[in-house]
């Protein structure tokens, strides 16, 4: 498969953006993904085929007359007992119909696609967790919790001259120029593992020590 | 004259005397910073709170301390604050800060909020919300909070949390909790519980926990700590460091999988082999199954600190 041109942006990230993409991992289909879809595609086709063939049933002509008389001994005081009048008509109708779930859910139950066995199975008090929102390349909530820390240092000033607060807050600026200089180097270089790696980390240890500041400022 | 000079002379010995007084209060301004003026309204109310009530808090910037009780009422204390170094621009800023307690069929809502009419400034000061809540254990219950600390005791039924920067504190809790945080500090003690979790940018510390977990995290951590009453754990990581203590006793089966990240276990465990970032050990079966994957960051597997010295 030749994969499409991809749209580029200004920004001249053009090779790395293609060494990222080269590299990235291939996943082959199973090989008997494709019989299981055609197989599948052809179940679907007989199934739309041959519905409307199926013969049609009309009731005896006589059974009106039969509810009608039914109904007449229902209404009349009943016997404690009484053998109940065989229908064919309603039997064969029965059947076919019985026939034909048979063979619809046995077209669909062989034309799945056959899946690997599940690896993990949840325990089943856990309902299914949505994914997560994807990551923006500026989170919100950064800025959010940049502006709470700014705002807060003016009606709490002693909080903010505090010598706690100003480490932690030279620790930040610290990690914010770490993270810039990992990025332009991931820019440069390619994002290798042991680089996204690093960025993590200190993405990780910017989360924390903006809580710490914020925990400062409402505790 | 000699009048006028003995005015004169008075007032020149009082304007000594004047700063003489205000030198060291003078002195004493730029060394110590201002205190911070706090001013505060309370409020408390007691509402019915049959079962089925389902409770609703929506705290902005607030300590909300929610606990379970055995009377078929709730009891709110709710307290609002101003603080700032001067005190008229904290008594002015309160009455910015609303609240608004209300039950209505099958609902309690329970909400604060800092109110602007058009044209005025925002608040200067630091405006708080202290809720300290009592409610039947067992009604259901959702609270969303920003900016403050979270904390849950003793209830039992369906709960529900958000909770955007600052402490979300769990403590005997059972029945299930669905939990949305985002740069929080959460920590949780004695649960049994049914615990979904999405969180990110957060700290997770779950300590003697049983029931099932579900968690997602991203730019975190986790730190879990579960009993033999555990029942499952999945942990849908990324980027997020993850470190697990099993208890001594109980067996576990385990899929763990650290991609682009460094797998640790205790040296009891079988090795994955170098470089090898994924392990899997398969219990006696039906064995609870502790699931966790993560990415560009590392997953331990602590040894359980009893399993040394019981016996073998």
């Amino acid at each position: 498969m030749t994969s499409p041109p991809l749209p580029l942006g200004p920004e001249g990230g053009e090779p790395h953006l293609r060494r990222a993409v080269r590299e990235l991992p291939t996943h082959e289909p199973a090989a008997d993904t494709w019989d299981a879809i055609s197989a599948q595609l052809a179940g679907e086709q007989v199934l739309a085929r041959t519905l409307p063939q199926l013969p049609t049933h009309e009731p005896d002509a006589d059974t009106w007359e039969h509810v009608a008389a039914r109904l007449d001994q229902l209404a009349a005081p009943k016997p404690l007992w009484q053998p109940r009048p065989r229908r064919r008509w309603a039997v064969s109708l029965g059947l076919a119909a019985s026939l034909i779930l048979l063979l619809a859910a046995g077209l669909v139950w062989w034309g799945r696609p056959s899946q690997p066995a599940p690896v993990a199975v949840a325990p089943p008090v856990l309902p299914a967790l949505p994914a997560l929102p994807p990551a923006l390349a500026a989170d919100p909530l950064d800025a959010a919790g940049e502006e709470f820390i700014e705002a807060h240092c003016s009606s709490l000033p002693q909080v903010c001259q505090s010598g706690e607060f100003r480490q932690l807050r030279a620790q930040l600026t610290a990690l914010q120029q770490q993270e810039q200089h990992l990025r332009t180097q991931a820019q440069r270089r390619g994002a290798t593992p042991q680089l996204v790696q690093q960025q993590v980390q200190v993405t990780i240890r910017k989360a924390t020590v903006t809580r710490e500041l914020i925990h400062l400022l409402i505790s | 004259m000699s009048s006028a000079l003995l005015f004169r002379w008075l007032s020149g010995w009082r304007w000594l005397v004047l700063l003489a007084l205000s030198l060291p209060a003078a002195a004493q301004i730029p060394a110590a910073p201002r205190k911070v003026q706090v001013i505060t309204r309370t409020v408390a109310q007691t509402l019915p709170c049959p079962a089925g009530t389902v409770v609703r808090i929506r705290a902005d910037r607030a300590t909300v301390r929610v606990q379970g009780w055995s009377q078929p009422t709730l009891r709110v204390v709710l307290r609002l604050s101003a603080r700032h170094p001067d005190r008229a621009t904290a008594e002015k800023d309160l009455i910015l800060a609303q609240y608004q307690i209300s039950g209505e069929a099958g609902a309690i809502d329970l909400v604060n909020y800092v109110k602007l009419p058009a044209g005025t400034p925002a608040p200067t000061s630091d405006l708080r919300a202290d809720y300290t809540i009592m409610m039947p254990a067992a009604n259901a219950l959702r609270v969303a909070n920003a900016y403050g600390l979270t904390q849950l005791t003793g209830l039992t039924g369906a709960q529900k949390l958000t909770q955007d920067f600052g402490q979300v504190e769990l403590r005997q809790l059972r029945g299930s909790l669905d939990a949305t945080v985002r740069y929080a500090d959460l920590t949780g003690t004695d649960l049994q519980l049914a615990f979904t979790c999405q969180a990110e940018k957060s700290a997770l510390q779950l300590k003697s926990v049983g029931g099932g977990y579900a968690i997602r995290n991203r730019y975190g951590s986790i730190r879990l700590e579960p009993t033999a009453e555990l029942t499952g754990i999945v942990i849908d990581a990324e980027r997020t460091e993850i470190s697990l203590l099993p208890p001594a006793q109980a067996q576990f089966s385990y899929q763990l999988r650290a991609t682009h990240g460094r797998l640790s276990l205790p040296p009891e465990y079988p090795e994955p082999g170098g470089g090898r970032t994924s392990w899997q050990l398969a219990g006696p079966p039906r064995q609870p199954l502790i699931r966790i994957v993560t990415t560009y960051a590392p997953i331990t597997l602590h040894s359980a600190a009893g399993a040394l010295l019981s016996p073998r």
